[in-house]
């Protein structure tokens, strides 16, 4: 059989060979590659899908600070909870709708946010479409700012090699999952689309949790069997060797299937547990050691698929199966049924998890739905963060301590209102703003600043991070910082420097 | 569509033209050696299709193949859009993933191995579709085991990827068993099922 073309190290080292200098960026050599992946950092691109507002999250206005709070997307002063010294706010809100929807909701975003803000930098910027596919798009590449690489492939290229599956998405179908267009980019640090957490892991090996069992030393002698001696031996493999389809089929059938195999996956992203509905114990499976943390950190991750996409992103980070994952809520109404009826005026208190099109049921009803979603973001990073935290990385430095959770959106959303309304539908806007937690950030800090009387942000210098109104700021900026305040090298790339978002 | 009489003229003009070619191309080593095309395109199966021809082959219903905790269809459900299918509703995938994923491989194995598997389990149960021949010989002195299993290796072949095996596949086949001798404890039935395996995970099976 012939070899795949080149191994990842291979690839590696040859780019670095064949590059030179040229670009001079740290990326090009494979033995930095190498000690990246043993000091890694870790992103989390949670997907504000629809389009979260950020001044219905941690950049809300308060009437009185507003020339015009009445036809703007201000809150009544009582509503918003804010900390001295703090620049951000929350907005605790309750109603019996979420646009046309008759269910009733409660929020606290002041208990998320008054313990995480410390890891909170807000950044301000000025997005190039409305569109939602596009704009899922560029949030995630700065509108195509270093030759359509993405977020997530960089860091997966920079932090990655060493980990079986780099760059996980558990969001598909969406911009936000798109592959970048630098043909450059290692194959290795393409994202993977992951459709279903929950049974996903069954696919990480070849006989565990089968129901006709085979002892692992056969299952490998008949795939070398096939690979060496059957598949040569016909006309069809001999003729269509170099088919790019085929080699590409004989590459994953080396390398990343042993260490996929090797990493004992099927078991240690099992995150749910024996039952009746998912007989693990039967197919001589169990949960993973860590299933109990994650359920305990996302208790509804049985009926919510962010829930559940979010217990497989720790476990993929915490294993070193990855050192991106990308998630988010989807445009399908969630709705947990184990949540009793009261007086059955409206739908159970909080029973919509996710309203139809998430954050774009805005559409129709702004004020709910934007509350209800970002509660339900703040809610997924509370998990992570906790579960990251008490992730020793063996230097006296926890999981957290590396990691990026960013909120990314497809864009902003319209700024005004109806005189007086309580809710009402709102179309996109390109202004807007990035939340992004992390200890690698400034915490607690904004970058930039909200015009309270059009709703407007705007931006900030680069260098200090000084508040600049009439400055907007550009998605190649905000995409840079985000590069910089994960340590990926971007010399060579012609991005600009922003130090002020990183700590 | 050109008139009979024009098509023969054409037709010989082709020929007289490949001819006038090949000296020149006798002269060409790489071209005498090239027995693999250069400009090789294949496209994967979609698992629906592939699920189709294995089962097909297997002669068992396409839901019998693999059932993943004995409830989900491997094929339709569980491994669905990693076996290169769609799902538009509730995924918004309705394009097959543009690469291969990379757990794709392993949940081909884990469908072939059920599928084998329980293909295996039927044949000795009886009556036999595939496995006969090396069921017989195991029972019986009578029957020769060499020619059972190039019996059993022939079969797979045709049922599986539609042709008649060469002789070399065949061999590659029957030395399927001998590959386990020493790791297997059952031979027969390992070696059976391997070797269905090998057949229904090939690159050929696969791609079109």
């Amino acid at each position: 059989m012939r070899r795949p073309p080149f191994t990842r190290r291979e690839f590696i080292q040859g780019l670095a060979a064949a590059s030179g200098t040229a670009a001079g960026s740290m990326l090009m050599s494979h033995q930095a590659l190498a000690e990246q992946a043993s000091d890694p950092r870790f992103l989390i691109v949670l997907c504000a899908s629809g389009g979260g507002s950020i001044i219905d999250g941690p950049l809300a206005i308060r009437a009185s600070e507003s020339a015009t709070p009445d036809t703007l997307n201000t809150f009544e002063d009582s509503l918003v909870t804010g900390w001295e010294g703090s620049p951000f706010r929350a907005v605790d809100l309750q109603g019996s709708s979420i646009g046309a929807i008759p269910a009733s909701f409660s929020v606290t975003p002041s208990e998320f946010l008054a313990r995480r803000r410390k890891d909170l930098m807000v950044s301000t910027w000025n997005r190039t479409s409305v569109n939602h596919a596009i704009g899922q798009r560029r949030a995630i590449t700065g509108n195509e700012a270093w030759k359509g690489r993405t977020l997530q492939e960089m860091v997966a290229w920079q932090y990655g090699m060493d980990a079986p599956i780099p760059n996980v998405h558990l969001l598909a179908g969406m911009g936000y999952s798109e592959r970048g267009t630098d043909a450059t980019v290692p194959n290795y640090a393409r994202g993977q689309i992951v459709p279903n957490p929950s049974i996903w892991p069954l696919s990480l090996d070849g006989r565990k949790g089968g129901a006709f069992p085979i002892e692992p030393e056969v299952l490998k002698a008949i795939r070398q069997h096939r690979n060496k001696v059957f598949e040569p031996a016909t006309d069809f493999d001999r003729v269509f060797r170099d088919a790019p389809r085929l080699v590409e089929w004989k590459d994953l059938r080396g390398t990343p299937q042993e260490r996929i195999e090797g990493y004992d996956l099927v078991q240690k992203l099992m995150f749910l547990d024996h039952s009746e509905a998912f007989p693990l114990a039967d197919f001589g499976l169990s949960s993973s050691p860590a299933a109990q943390a994650v359920q305990a950190a996302f208790p509804k991750l049985g009926l919510d698929p962010l829930d559940a996409s979010a217990a497989l992103a720790f476990l993929l980070l915490k294993y070193r199966v990855s050192v991106s994952v990308t998630l988010g809520p989807n445009f399908d109404f969630v709705y947990d049924e184990t949540v009793p009826y009261d007086d059955g005026a409206s739908l159970p208190l909080n029973s919509v998890r996710n309203p139809p099109l998430a954050f774009d049921v805005s559409h129709q009803g702004h004020r709910a739905g934007q509350a209800v979603m970002w509660s339900r973001l703040y809610s997924v990073v509370d998990g992570l963060i906790s579960l990251l935290e008490n992730e020793d990385m063996g230097d006296g430095t926890s999981m957290w301590d590396r990691t990026l959770i960013y909120i990314a959106s497809d864009f902003g959303r319209e700024k005004t209102r109806p005189s007086g309304a309580d809710d009402w539908g709102t179309g996109h806007s390109i202004n807007n703003g990035v939340a992004a937690f992390s200890p690698l950030v400034p915490g607690d800090t904004l970058r930039g600043g909200v015009d309270p009387d059009t709703g407007l942000t705007y931006g900030f210098d680069p260098q200090t991070g000084d508040p600049e109104p009439g400055r907007n700021m550009a998605e190649a900026e905000v995409f840079s910082g985000l590069l910089g305040a994960l340590g990926v090298d971007t010399s060579g790339s012609g991005l600009p420097d922003m130090p002020s978002m990183r700590s | 569509m050109l008139p009979e009489r024009n098509r023969g003229t054409v037709r010989t003009c082709m020929m007289v033209a490949v001819l006038a070619l090949a000296p020149a191309c006798k002269d060409d080593p790489a071209a005498v050696k090239r027995d693999y095309s250069a400009k090789a395109r294949v496209l994967p199966k979609s698992g629906e299709v592939w699920g189709r021809d294995l089962a097909n082959g297997l002669a068992l219903e396409e839901w019998e193949l693999c059932r993943e905790l004995g409830q989900l269809d491997c094929v339709s459900e569980a491994h669905r859009i990693t076996l290169g299918g769609v799902e538009p509703a509730r995924l918004g995938i309705d394009e097959p993933l543009e690469t291969t994923p990379v757990s794709a491989p392993i949940a081909v194995d884990r469908v072939a191995l059920s599928a084998c598997s329980l293909r295996y389990e039927r044949d000795v149960e009886g009556p036999a579709v595939i496995f006969g021949p090396v069921l017989d010989a195991n029972r019986s002195s009578r029957f020769d085991w060499l020619q059972a299993r190039e019996q059993v290796a022939q079969s797979l072949v045709r049922r599986l990827l539609s042709r008649d095996p060469k002789a070399e596949e065949v061999e590659a086949l029957v030395a399927t068993y001998d590959a386990l001798d020493g790791i297997s404890d059952n031979v027969l039935r390992d070696g059976s099922i391997g070797a269905c395996m090998v057949v229904a995970t090939s690159t050929e099976a696969l791609f079109y």
